[in-house]
């Protein structure tokens, strides 16, 4: 294992990008393909409906990944700026009735506008400050969206009815063909997914990367680092915007309650989601995102098996996440996708090393499995 | 005396009263972030379970003078406890920390939820009378509120600028290898500094539980203001956080008494949150670490 610190931002990010996965892994490439048959493999419209939920989820993470991992500025105005691509849908719907396909790049270039906007502040401090200052303005959003009554409508928020507009035969109608519009959202979570690939690979990644190691080192190489951030900020607030248009079809309304997207520290959720799956893969956010929205349900299905019914609540599956998170930070910074790589590394080469000092088959399989599920050494 | 300046002292006082709570919850964040580094968020669910636990002894007929120190006793020892188990491993890397402490955000809001539940609380004041001196109206509870915070200031600056502990704590934020080798015990001090500002948050939910409805949100906005005024004062300055409490405490009271007036009435009362923060902001971009800069090797994290 290559040197991986346990520190934020200090590592080498596109060691695992998608074609190294792709290339070198068939089970990846299977896993991508999974939740192409979610409508066949999960029954009843509930379960669908948290899947629809989780593909938002991916756009929204994806979003936060650029800002977060590539370029290690930590924004908890995230949630907001997919705040604003949902208010902003939710109006435009409402009073103009403007097609789905003008709303997508309406709404993420009014998220990106306003990340830019934030951005020409807060990117003159830095660290912690720029935290606390993208929080603040969070925070002066939510109270925008809450005071302006008469343009968002105040707490209780905007209610709309439509579904995005059909194409050709194929209605996107979320009550009837709930199963099409979760193929509409996966497709754009899969678009995010390859963006956000193609960014890494691009020399504007990879300067986000250079900025990220080491912020000084790049000036003086030339970069304008200010500049450099806030394209990765407008593109973040894209991937919120774009995922606020579906956020709004989906859910048919939007208000600044603490449990929407301008709750007070949402963001958490989707840090969650990059820090459980892995911050340096491309695909992390998308995994955090599938165990963060169905890891719950899962274990409750096994536990009713053992006849315990409902036993993770919410609250109950946030406070095992707050932990995990503590967790995940304190002893695999790589989260499940760093640590499922290191265990098939461990696995194979523990097995080959056992066998040449000449041990039996069955006590190097043991080892080997017994070194690779334990997750520790990920700074080793 | 004219409506004009009874009202300005009316604002005044009310901004006496608020600041004072501002300047316990920054204050913890200010010495943590000292001699760690480690901006710790969770500080606000610290104030919420100290300010419910305050009122479960409250309920259970403890006198609510002896119900805050206990809370805050208790809340110190959680978060002695949370330092042992994951702060005490991100000293190296104080960006681990706050993201730790993001993490514990929502498993002590969560374990609030799931322990006091979802309804909301509030104790009466202690004391009901309202003393009116000229046409300013300051109930004598706000008054109690008022001395007990200028007491813990007070206590809390004699403690860290006169006793043999304080000297150990800013000689530690000074430079902690040095104050190793000058035989003082960092690991201790450094568990001592997590206590008194998870005791400190947790006095804050104290005194609020008698003057703001207690619910499991509570923490959330104490918090964006501790911290800004923590900021604003200079992270790490605790000079600075009082006058810095002082300044954001009377911004959003004096915003409360006239926004209404100088913006024709279209950013009133409910937006006083937002000058606090414009104002913030403002500072921090014109001096980014703060109206005063505290002394020692931290700084260049907030650069």
């Amino acid at each position: 294992m290559a040197t991986i610190t346990g520190r934020l931002g200090n590592s080498i990010s596109t060691r695992y990008n998608l074609s190294d996965i792709l290339g070198a892994r068939l089970p990846i490439a299977l896993l991508l393909c999974v939740p192409l048959f979610a409508p066949q493999l999960l029954s009843g419209t509930r379960l669908l409906s948290l899947a629809v939920t989780c593909a938002i989820y991916v756009i929204v993470a994806n979003g936060l990944h650029i800002i977060f991992s590539y370029n290690g500025q930590l924004s908890l105005a995230h949630t907001s700026l997919w705040g604003i691509g949902a208010y902003a849908t939710a109006l435009l719907i409402s009073h103009y009735g403007t097609p789905t396909i003008l709303l997508l790049p309406i709404a993420g270039l009014a998220a990106a506008t306003a990340a830019v906007m934030i951005g020409i502040p807060a990117f003159r401090t830095g660290g912690f400050s720029f935290a606390i200052i993208t929080f603040a303005f969070a925070e002066i959003l939510r109270l925008v969206a809450n005071n302006w009554v008469t343009l968002t409508n105040g707490s209780l928020g905007i209610t709309i009815f439509d579904s995005p507009s059909s194409i050709g035969p194929i209605s996107f109608d979320t009550f009837n063909h709930l199963d099409n519009f979760y193929y509409l959202v996966l497709g754009f979570a899969y678009l995010s997914v390859a963006a956000v690939w193609i960014i890494t690979q691009s020399r504007v990644g990879k300067t986000f990367v250079a900025i990220r190691e080491n912020e000084s080192l790049a000036r003086s190489l030339g970069i304008n680092t200010y500049l450099y951030k806030l394209i990765a900020f407008a593109m973040s607030g894209f991937f919120a915007g774009v995922a606020g248009v579906f956020f709004v079809y989906h859910q048919k309304h939007i208000e600044p309650g603490p449990l929407s997207p301008f709750g007070a520290l949402y963001t958490i959720q989707f840090l969650l989601m990059i820090l459980i799956g892995g911050r340096l893969s491309v695909l992390g956010p998308a995994i955090g995102a599938v165990i963060v929205v169905f890891g719950p349900e899962a274990t409750n299905e096994l536990l009713a098996l053992a006849g315990f019914e409902n036993v993770i609540t919410f609250g109950r599956s946030q406070i095992l996440f707050g932990s995990l998170l503590a967790l995940s930070v304190l002893s695999a910074p790589e989260g499940v996708v760093g640590q499922t790589r290191r265990g098939y590394h461990v696995f194979f080469t523990s097995i080959r090393r056992d066998r040449e000092r000449g041990h039996g088959w069955l006590r190097s399989v043991l080892m080997a499995f017994g070194r690779a599920v334990i997750p520790v050494g990920a700074n080793e | 005396m004219s409506s004009e300046f009874t009202e300005f002292f009316q604002q005044l006082f009310n901004a006496l009263r608020i600041s004072g709570v501002y300047a316990l919850v920054a204050l913890g964040i200010t010495v943590i972030f000292g001699l760690t580094g480690i901006v710790k968020f969770s500080i606000g669910e610290l104030l919420t379970m100290g300010a419910f636990l305050t009122f479960a002894l409250w309920d259970n007929t403890v006198p609510y003078m002896l119900a805050i120190p206990i809370a805050a006793l208790g809340i110190g020892a959680l978060a002695l406890m949370l330092e042992r188990v994951a702060f005490r491993h991100t000293l190296e890397n104080p960006i681990n920390g706050f993201i730790v402490s993001l993490g514990l955000i929502l498993v002590l809001q969560n374990v609030i939820i799931e322990v006091w539940g979802t309804t909301p609380r509030a104790i009466p004041p202690l004391f009901t009378d309202i003393w009116e001196v000229g046409g300013v109206r300051m109930p004598v509870h706000d008054w109690f509120i008022i001395w007990v915070t200028v007491g813990l200031i007070v206590a809390l600056f004699a403690f860290l600028r006169l006793s043999k502990y304080g000297r150990a704590i800013r000689a530690c934020a000074e430079d902690r290898e040095a104050a190793a080798l000058m035989g003082i015990p960092v690991d201790l001090v450094i568990a001592g500094t997590f206590v008194l500002g998870g005791m400190l948050a947790a006095t804050a939910g104290g005194l609020l539980a008698s003057t703001n409805i207690v619910n499991s949100y509570l923490g959330a906005s104490f918090l964006l203001k501790g911290f800004a005024v923590a900021l604003v004062g200079g992270l790490g300055n605790i000079e600075g956080a009082v006058f810095a409490a002082l300044l954001l405490g009377t911004t959003e009271t004096m915003a409360a008494g006239y926004g209404d007036r100088l913006t024709d009435g279209r950013l009133g009362l409910e937006w006083r949150d937002a000058y606090v923060f414009a104002l913030m902001i403002l500072v921090l971009l014109w001096r980014p670490s703060g109206l005063f800069r505290a002394k020692g090797r931290l700084q260049e994290t907030l650069q």
